[in-house]
């Protein structure tokens, strides 16, 4: 059973690995969905967390490298809301790099991949503990 | 209102395009002309990939640009305002409105060709991505041509050579089939006799030998499943008129048969008992089995083409009685059936026999005596066939005479190695003087040696002649005559007919084959003398076009000239060929074949066949097989396009050398008035300041004459001419309440693409689960004709919104740079069909890269995906997008500070017509009110106060801190901050740019000047010239229009805590109506990005399109789907 990876990927540089990767013919595998959102800024924590009180293993964060952001949104408030999950998921008994915070240059698929793979290789038990996840099927 | 400029560009590189969009968003009309096929990045440029694909898809979206591509400029004639371009379109054979890019033409082109690309050695089919393995804009496929094939060229009956070859180097028999039918049929007996002048012509010879070309068209005959076609089908009857043809050999057939299938009802008339003129009375079986004649022919036949055998026109029956009966026209071809004679004594011995009537005893009768010692004088293919046919019959010796040397033979070399491998011996050098005897009966031949002279005969081969005294004597009791057949027109006695005298042959028109006599036409041997198969059945064919036209009252000859297409030659250095050797075709073991009268020769087997076929060249590039024709839904492809010379007008003209072109083009000096060559030699490193670009753009158009700068000035200034404006809006919707929508799918099939790798059924039923009112598949979704079909369905089924699964992802109206042009028109059609609808009833979803391509391997996996993908798009409530709203531009320019540079940039606005207004003296109190596009700029200076309404807003970047501190805290002043403090960090907020970081600053009409960094001081004068141009393109837009996707405040909810300020420069603290400070966010240069919101502690900030009830539907579907 692969690891349901949850991928939040900005429009600009990290919507572009993905597309790149999928016009190379390189593959993920399905356990792996994507929301892509304009900016990763416009993230916090709670929606990753949203993830993993719904079933993800993990969540990778897809964006553009420091000083590359489209907004101009050149602060670390993803890294922060990031480490700010972290924190929360490690109390519940996760390990913090269940999230995973991807910074490609603009059209690299290859390295999207690449980080993927690592990402997944990465988490050993996919199961998270119980209690930690909350039973919400429709 | 003036006429909009027209400016012609030319070149390739980013910086092209770049100015390209540039002209045309100051209003002038572009054609942007390009060597280049399409758009595609590559590392080496050293661009931004981001920069260049934003550049493309802006540009390739803007109306005021068309894009003419593959075309090469050949002069430029006329002069300013006034140019007159010409130009030569390479052919990419496929229509660029229509091709979608789906590939499906590629995976079944049969044409693989070896090309360079960057270097490397690639094979491609003929039919390809422009730049393959790179992605391009537009998407458009292109096939590679050049000219047809010098087999196809050299063909009497013009089969596509190439064309089958290339099938049947795939295994498609069928298909070769069927292309070769569409020229002739009786590919089996072609197989077998023609005399190939294709292989002859054939380029792999250069290589190594000729391809096999006559075998693998044997094959295809010999191999084929189903044998009946379209070509055996007879059309409707066109005409009662009655047609009469003489002779049922390969020319009167093939007439027949086409005239068969133009809808006439011809009658052949033949005198033997058997139909196929030489076919059956001269072949002899080994070479021609009887089952592939009479399998053949009854095909034709059972066309219902009427026979009457065994009735010789001439003697039996005549001309005259024919008309009687209504024979309106006429196809002679008869044949050349009389025996030369050797015209020498002995001749009419008993035992001396011709060979005609040989091979017709022989392949008539089962049980013919023959002699122990056989002689046969003359050395074409009857007398090979007529050896190789006695020797079968008898054990003795067999001996071919012929008069000249071993390497002048007329038959074919591969038929006479066969008959010596059966046992068959020649002499050579040998002339006939006398036939010998003993009463009545031949006992032997005199002959004597020759010797060759310099003169040469009809066939290209020396003329031997006989040498004195050199007699000696062959001792046979049986002699064949093989010396060639002649024709004998005489014999129809039709009165008045042209014959020539010597050969007895009809003459004709040779394009018409119309004889003298109106009616009669004639082809075969009769009109050309004995020759081969092919020959006559292209004369066939060519007559049944002349009685078509004969009879439909058309010009016989009109448009009939051979249509001199240029052949193509291969450039052996770029072909990537190993020699390989040309297949052998097997026999059968030598015992079976001397005791047989069966066909000697098993074609080849199916590896051997494929492998031969395999060393055709393709010197035509791509075979035009039209097998792409077959998968291509959009009909787009045009294999018959030609050469096209355009002439473009223009009042103007920029071209931009390629870079890598090595040579600079110097200066404008070269050039004629008008004619501006820009090569500013960008230094990449730098990023991509265009400020220099710009500069050199509008210098360009200052340095033309005043009429010119006049049509500028009363351009598009102002407002009033928006009515008609350029960019289409979007229409949003104010409410966007829909509690009982009704919501449709549409699944794009993507022409296979996606409707292969993901199983639409499964997907279909998986669907229907999650209460829609339809679903639906379309064949592509990026085609005006997809969306007619999307929108009509709509309607049927009255939907509100609608999931499109296609390959576009979003229903943003921006334009992402990992955006391709197909995504962006399926939008672009859909708006244009379905009017009236927000652009949040349609949600996009990408099935093709995110489940088709990144799961094409696992069918099961993709079609989960693409489920899970429909689900989220169905539940997600609609992404609210904010009304559509707009307001003008003041076409001003307010400049505050004193420098040279802003004189400059003041200036060359003054000459364009803008309203200027200049400060010098830097005002005591600055508060800048009213709106983005339409400030009110209060200036406090000691002795009064000012008041400007103006839209754009122009400060030196030397001012003090202390005066930009009297801006506060404004999104204006944290603006001017920010372009200020971005000159001195360098990011990329400084840089005059047309299209990277569409960040607030480039909609707010804020500027500094100098435009330029610190590093590039120097060049006043372009600096000036280069801020004139940002702000005319800034004023151009005459309009400021708020994206679609906005970021907005509830001021019930905000307490005013500025977290967001923090994040975001265009959001002020104001004063609300309960008095107390909340965050106002500017709607117009919001970029919706969302920072904010994810900040608001209390949730205040709403941003459509990406608000938690979406995103959290959209986690909950991929993570947790219902179990459907």
């Amino acid at each position: 059973m692969t690891a349901k990876i949850l991928i939040f990927s900005c429009n600009w540089d990290g919507w572009s690995c993905i597309d790149s990767a999928a016009n190379a013919g390189l593959s993920y595998p399905v356990s792996v969905n994507i929301i892509k959102l304009t900016c990763l800024s416009s993230l916090n924590a709670g929606f990753m967390l949203k993830a993993f009180e719904h079933g993800a293993d993990g969540v990778m964060l897809l964006g553009c490298q420091n000083q590359q952001c489209r907004y101009g949104q050149f602060d670390n408030s993803i890294e922060i809301e990031c480490d700010k999950a972290r924190e929360i998921i490690k109390m519940l008994g996760v390990k913090g790099d269940r999230i995973m915070l991807a910074r490609l240059a603009p059209f690299d698929g290859r390295g999207f991949i690449e980080q993927l793979n690592g990402f997944i290789h990465g988490i050993k038990n996919p199961a998270i503990p119980a209690g930690a996840q909350k039973a919400d099927k429709p | 209102m003036g006429k909009s400029i027209r400016a012609a560009v030319i070149g390739r590189t980013i910086d092209a395009l770049q100015a390209a969009l540039y002209l045309a968003k100051i209003g002038t009309q572009v054609k942007f002309i390009t060597d280049a096929p399409a758009f595609a990045f590559f590392e080496s440029s050293g661009v931004d990939p981001r920069l260049f694909w934003s550049t493309v898809l802006n540009a390739i979206q803007d109306p005021n640009i068309e894009f003419v591509y593959n075309t090469s400029t050949v002069d430029i004639c006329g002069e300013k305002g006034n140019f007159n371009i010409k130009t030569t379109q390479q052919l990419r054979y496929i229509d660029s409105d229509l091709c979608t890019g789906c590939k499906k033409c590629e995976e079944n082109c049969s044409t693989r060709l070896t090309k360079t690309s960057d270097g490397k050695n690639v094979i491609l089919n003929a039919v390809h991505k422009p730049y393959p393995g790179n992605k391009s804009v537009p998407s458009t496929m292109v096939i590679d041509k050049n000219g047809i094939s010098p087999c196809r060229a050299s063909c009497p009956l013009g089969i596509n050579v190439q064309g089958f070859v290339s099938l049947l180097a795939n295994n498609k028999v069928q298909e070769a089939y069927d292309l070769i039918n569409g020229s002739a049929p009786l590919g089996g007996i072609l197989g077998r006799l023609c005399k190939h002048p294709c292989e002859s012509k054939c380029s792999r010879a250069k290589v190594d030998s000729a391809v096999s070309i006559r075998s693998l068209h044997r094959y295809a005959y010999d191999n084929v499943v189903s044998p009946a076609g379209k070509h055996l089908v007879a059309a409707g009857p066109a005409s009662t008129s009655k047609i009469a043809i003489i002779g049922s050999g390969p020319a009167g057939l093939m007439a027949a048969w086409d005239l068969k299938r133009r809808g006439y009802d011809p009658t052949i008339f033949e005198s033997h008992n058997v139909i196929g003129g030489m076919l059956a009375t001269g072949i002899p079986r080994f070479r021609l089995s009887r089952e592939i004649r009479e399998r053949e022919l009854g095909q034709l036949l059972d066309m219902g083409i009427k026979i009457r055998t065994g009735i010789t026109v001439g003697p039996d029956i005549d001309f005259a009685y024919l008309k009687e009966r209504d024979y309106k026209a006429f196809f002679l071809a008869i044949g050349a059936s009389r025996n030369n004679k050797l015209g020498i004594e002995g001749e009419d011995l008993s035992g001396v026999i011709d060979c005609m009537s040989f091979l017709l005893l022989l392949n008539l009768t089962d049980d013919l005596f023959i002699g122990s010692n056989i002689v046969i004088i003359g050395d074409g293919n009857s007398a090979v066939d007529s050896a190789r046919a006695a020797i079968r019959q008898n054990k003795g010796s067999v001996k071919i005479v012929s008069w000249t040397v071993p390497e002048e033979l007329t038959a074919s070399a591969d038929e006479i190695q066969e008959a010596r491998e059966e046992g068959v011996s020649i002499e050579y050098s040998s002339y006939p003087v006398e036939i010998l005897g003993n009463k009545n009966k031949v006992t032997g031949v005199r002959f004597c040696r020759t010797k060759l002279t310099d003169e040469l005969m009809r066939n290209g081969w020396h003329r031997p002649e006989p040498v004195e005294g050199t007699d000696f004597i062959i001792e046979a009791d049986h002699v064949i005559v093989a010396i060639g057949q002649s024709a004998d027109a005489t014999q129809l006695n039709l009165e008045g007919l042209d014959i020539e005298k010597a050969s007895g042959t009809i003459r004709v028109n040779p394009l018409t084959l119309a004889t003298n006599l109106p009616g009669v036409f004639a082809g075969g041997d009769c009109m050309r003398g004995p020759n081969n198969v092919v020959e006559a059945m292209a004369d066939g064919l060519k007559a049944a076009e002349s009685i078509d036209r004969y009879l439909s009252d058309s010009d016989l000859e009109e448009g009939r000239q051979i249509a001199s297409k240029k052949v193509a030659e291969v450039d052996l250095d770029s072909v990537w060929a190993f020699p390989v050797k040309r297949a052998e075709m097997p026999y059968l073991d030598m015992e079976s074949r001397k005791n047989t009268y069966e066909e000697t020769t098993t074609g080849f087997p199916a590896q051997t066949m494929v492998e031969e076929a395999q060393r055709c060249l393709s010197c035509a590039l791509c075979s035009e097989c039209m097998e792409c024709i077959k998968v291509c839904k959009s009909n787009a492809i045009r294999h018959n396009d030609t050469v096209r010379h355009k002439d473009v007008e223009a009042d103007v003209i920029l071209k931009f050398p390629a870079e890598d072109m090595g040579v600079k083009e110097e200066g404008p000096a070269a050039d004629k008035s008008g004619v501006y060559t820009i090569s500013h030699g960008t230094d990449r490193s730098e990023g991509d300041v265009n400020v220099k670009l710009m500069a050199a753009v509008m210098q360009t158009i200052l340095d033309s004459d005043l009429e010119f700068l006049d049509k500028l000035s009363t351009g598009r200034f102002g407002c009033d001419d928006q009515a008609e404006g350029s960019h289409d809006p979007i229409h949003y919707l104010e409410d966007h309440t829909l509690p009982e929508s009704k919501q449709g799918i549409f699944l794009c099939r993507c022409n296979g693409e996606n409707s292969s790798a993901i199983d639409f059924g499964r997907l279909s039923l998986g669907a229907q689960k999650l209460n829609i009112a339809h679903i639906s598949e379309i064949e592509q979704a990026c085609t005006e004709e997809g969306a007619q079909v999307i929108a009509q369905r709509w309607k049927e089924a009255g939907l509100d919104r609608a999931v499109v699964a296609a390959c576009r992802c979003c229903n943003y109206d921006q334009i992402c740079y990992s955006c391709n042009d197909r995504r962006i028109l399926s939008s672009h059609y859909l708006r244009r069909n379905i009017p009236g609808q927000s652009s949040s009833d349609i949600e996009y979803v990408n099935i093709r890269e995110l489940c088709a391509w990144a799961h094409g391997d696992d069918r099961q996996s993709a079609t989960d995906k693409a489920l899970k993908i429909l689900e989220a798009a169905v539940l997600l409530p609609p992404s609210g997008h904010q009304k559509y709203e707009r307001h003008p531009i003041n076409p001003a320019a307010l400049f505050i500070g004193e420098s040279g540079t802003a004189k400059i940039a003041a200036m060359t606005l003054e000459v364009l017509g803008c309203k200027l207004f200049q400060v010098t003296q830097v005002p005591d109190s600055l508060e800048i009110g009213g709106q983005p596009g339409d400030y009110h700029v209060k200036l406090g200076f000691s002795d009064r106060n000012e008041v400007i309404k103006t839209g754009t807003i122009i400060i030196d970047a030397s001012l003090k801190q202390a005066d930009l501190d009297k801006l506060g805290y404004t999104y204006t002043g944290r603006l001017f901050q920010r372009l200020i403090s971005g000159m001195v960090k360098d990011h990329a907020g400084s840089k005059l740019n047309l299209n990277k970081y569409a960040s607030a600053l480039n909609r707010a009409g804020l500027f500094i000047n100098p435009p330029l960094t610190g590093r590039e001081k120097g060049d006043e004068s372009a600096q000036g010239v280069a801020l004139a141009a940002a702000i005319l393109l800034y004023l151009r837009s005459n309009w400021i229009t708020a994206r679609d996707s906005v970021a907005q405040v509830n001021t019930a909810l905000c307490r005013g805590c500025r977290t967001c300020i923090e994040r975001c420069p265009i959001i002020e603290m104001r004063e609300g109506a309960n008095g107390l400070l909340h965050s106002h966010l500017e709607r117009f240069l919001c970029m919706g990005c969302g920072a904010c919101a994810s900040v608001c502690p209390t949730g205040a900030i709403y941003l459509s399109g990406q608000d938690k009830s979406r995103i959290g539907t959209a986690l909950k579907s991929f993570l947790c789907p219902a179990e459907i």
